[in-house]
């Protein structure tokens, strides 16, 4: 093993701060692989926080999945594994009447749910659900971002 | 408020999911006001995703364009095969990456992030000569630390044990126990030890574990997996123990689906196989003698509690080669000190708050993944650890903790990197020279 130079170091570039700084939060992120259909052709569907807080309702064309969507139009909800069933980070929790409107998930999709945090009788995928006309008006909720607090030594408080 | 010059200890997913949460939350503030460095020990960035996760698992490694993504980002600064705070153990592991004190860091960064996970091995006291889990993943993965030929004979031993029921035992098993040929299409399995597979003579895997079915750490994928490989069986689990594993009413969804899997058992059927695996619960080793290949195991019950209690009955148990794999801890490295927690083996935090020995958050310091959390959980895990994390870090640059301890690190910190990296840039790895050549 012969490491090699580090190429990129005298470009690194010199750090220098001014007076004290305002750092802006906010969030940017990549779009997805689908196409918007139209304004007032496509299916709807509704993504809310954990909280039942409308995040937004958008768009979208049959077969798209829940993930792509979320992707495009730039809700929080990540893919780790890129919609290959292998991990449970796309997790999203539907309501009873459009849970039953969909197949059963596969022992695949359920053993990476098993795995997902705030699972739920009504948890899916957001990868594995491809919607359709009749799906139209479909609700996501988002799990709460908010797990597993963790302190050591003494139960989680405040900071 | 200040801006935020970051040292990361550690690349792998716990590292990068922090980093990208918090330059994904800071978009406008350029690389005068926010600067990253990420530092690893071995030359290439990924951590376990690279070095842990089985080389026939590809789809589990899709978050590296994540990664990448971050990596791209002109406020980001990767070093590879840098040795941040050595201990004896680690510069003799990694004879020839550059050791950096933690101390070092320090004048150079406001911010300080742990995410080495937990690399250090639980090992038996009672099994001193026992192989560890984790010498065989790092030899499957190609990890540089590891040794060209497997840690066990594979070309000689017919039966092997593994001691742990979690997934690393599964996928040992898993990659001694499939067909070869069904491993060819993977390309993160390097070809010297797909040859070494070809050559292996292996034919049964018990895997032991000190407690019941119900209280295995293994995952149903992993489980489901080996129970479908097409030419590989499974020894049916006496009914009584299964049922026995049922009737405890605290079961969650989980749980009672990896039941399920052990009662349904292998596709192909127990006998009818060349090779074969066996689960066996509520057995402890107590000693293991190669040259009379007999494991002793001692057997146990199962307190109300769920926990494991000797009965103090013992057996003899006929095998070829013992591996362990029980569990990780943090590495204890001097810098770490003022903040480790020996009992737990990982770093006294609150929410990814480093903590004093008094539980006091030190300010500007931080932790995520398995170095906060202790080594349990996937990927998934990893990344919501990372994320409170990073949402902790940036609402303290918004209002820091009150009463916490003053960092030891600087407000105004010196440019570039710690002088001790200055005349050993040329053993330094930059982000994608992995790529280019092998490392």
């Amino acid at each position: 093993m012969a490491p090699r130079r580090h190429t990129s170091l005298r470009t690194v570039p010199a750090y220098a701060f001014g007076p004290s700084r305002s750092l802006h939060t906010s969030s940017v992120r990549l779009h997805g692989p689908i196409e918007r259909p139209p304004p007032g052709t496509g299916i709807k569907v509704t993504f809310q926080d954990s909280k039942g807080n409308l995040i937004k309702t958008v768009e979208v064309n049959e077969g798209d999945n829940l993930l792509d969507i979320a992707h495009e139009y730039d809700v929080d909800l990540e893919g780790a594994c890129e919609g290959s069933v292998a991990c449970s980070t796309c997790h999203v929790i539907l309501r009873p009447e459009d849970f039953d409107r969909l197949e059963e998930p596969s022992d695949d999709e359920n053993d990476m749910l098993d795995m997902a945090f705030g699972l739920t009788d009504t948890s899916r995928l957001g990868c594995q659900v491809k919607m359709r006309r009749d799906l139209d008006g479909l609700v996501a909720t988002l799990p709460s971002a908010t797990r597993n607090m963790f302190v050591d030594g003494k139960k989680a408080g405040k900071h | 408020m200040t801006a935020l010059k970051l040292a990361v200890v550690g690349a792998g997913p716990s590292a990068f999911y922090t980093v990208s949460r918090i330059l994904s939350s800071l978009p406008a503030a350029s690389a005068r006001d926010v600067q990253v460095h990420m530092y690893d020990r071995v030359p290439a960035p990924h951590g376990l995703v690279r070095y842990g996760v089985a080389p026939d698992h590809p789809e589990v490694k899709n978050c590296i364009n994540k990664f990448d993504q971050t990596a791209q980002d002109p406020r980001f600064s990767f070093f590879g095969n840098v040795l941040v705070d050595p201990t004896s153990t680690s510069s003799d592991q990694y004879p020839n990456a550059v050791p950096l004190p933690l101390t070092s860091l320090f004048p150079h960064y406001t911010h300080l992030l742990f995410a080495q996970g937990a690399s250090q091995p639980l090992l038996l006291p009672m099994l001193p000569q026992a192989v560890a889990a984790l010498s065989l993943v790092h030899w499957y993965t190609g990890h540089p630390a590891a040794p060209s030929t497997p840690p066990i004979p594979i070309d000689t031993i017919q039966h092997l044990t593994l001691i742990g029921h979690g997934n690393v035992s599964l996928d040992i098993a898993r990659l001694l126990l499939r067909a070869p040929a069904s491993l060819e299409q993977y390309n993160d399995l390097p070809r010297p030890v797909l040859h070494h597979l070809e050559k292996s003579t292996v034919k049964h895997v018990t895997i032991v574990g000190r407690r019941a079915p119900a209280q295995v750490s293994f995952t149903a994928k992993e489980l489901r997996e080996l129970m479908s490989l097409p030419d590989v069986s499974f020894e049916p689990i006496d009914s009584a123990l299964l049922n026995t594993a049922r009737t405890d009413d605290r079961l969650d969804r989980p749980k009672k689906r990896i039941l399920d899997i052990l009662s349904t058992g292998s596709k192909a059927k127990f006998g009818s196989t060349d090779k074969a695996w066996s689960l066996r619960f509520l057995r402890s080793p107590l000693e293991w003698h190669p040259g009379k290949k007999q494991l002793k195991l001692g057997q146990n019950s199962l307190t109300a509690h769920g926990q494991a209690e000797a009965t103090g009955d013992e057996e003899l148990f006929g095998t070829d080669s013992v591996v362990v794999s029980v569990g990780y801890r943090s590495e204890p490295s001097p810098g770490l000190k003022a903040w480790f927690d020996q009992t737990t083996g990982r770093i006294r935090n609150s929410n990814g708050r480093v903590m004093d020995s008094f539980g006091r958050v030190v300010q500007n310091v931080y932790a995520s993944g398995w170095a906060a959390t202790g080594a349990r959980g996937v990927i998934a895990a990893s990344m919501h650890s990372a994320y409170m994390t990073a949402d902790n870090l940036l609402a303290d640059l918004q209002a820091p903790v009150a009463e916490a301890v003053l960092s030891p690190l600087a407000t105004d910190p010196l440019c570039g990197v710690p002088s001790p990296l200055h005349a050993a840039m040329g053993q330094v790895a930059g982000y994608d020279d992995w790529r280019t050549r092998a490392l």
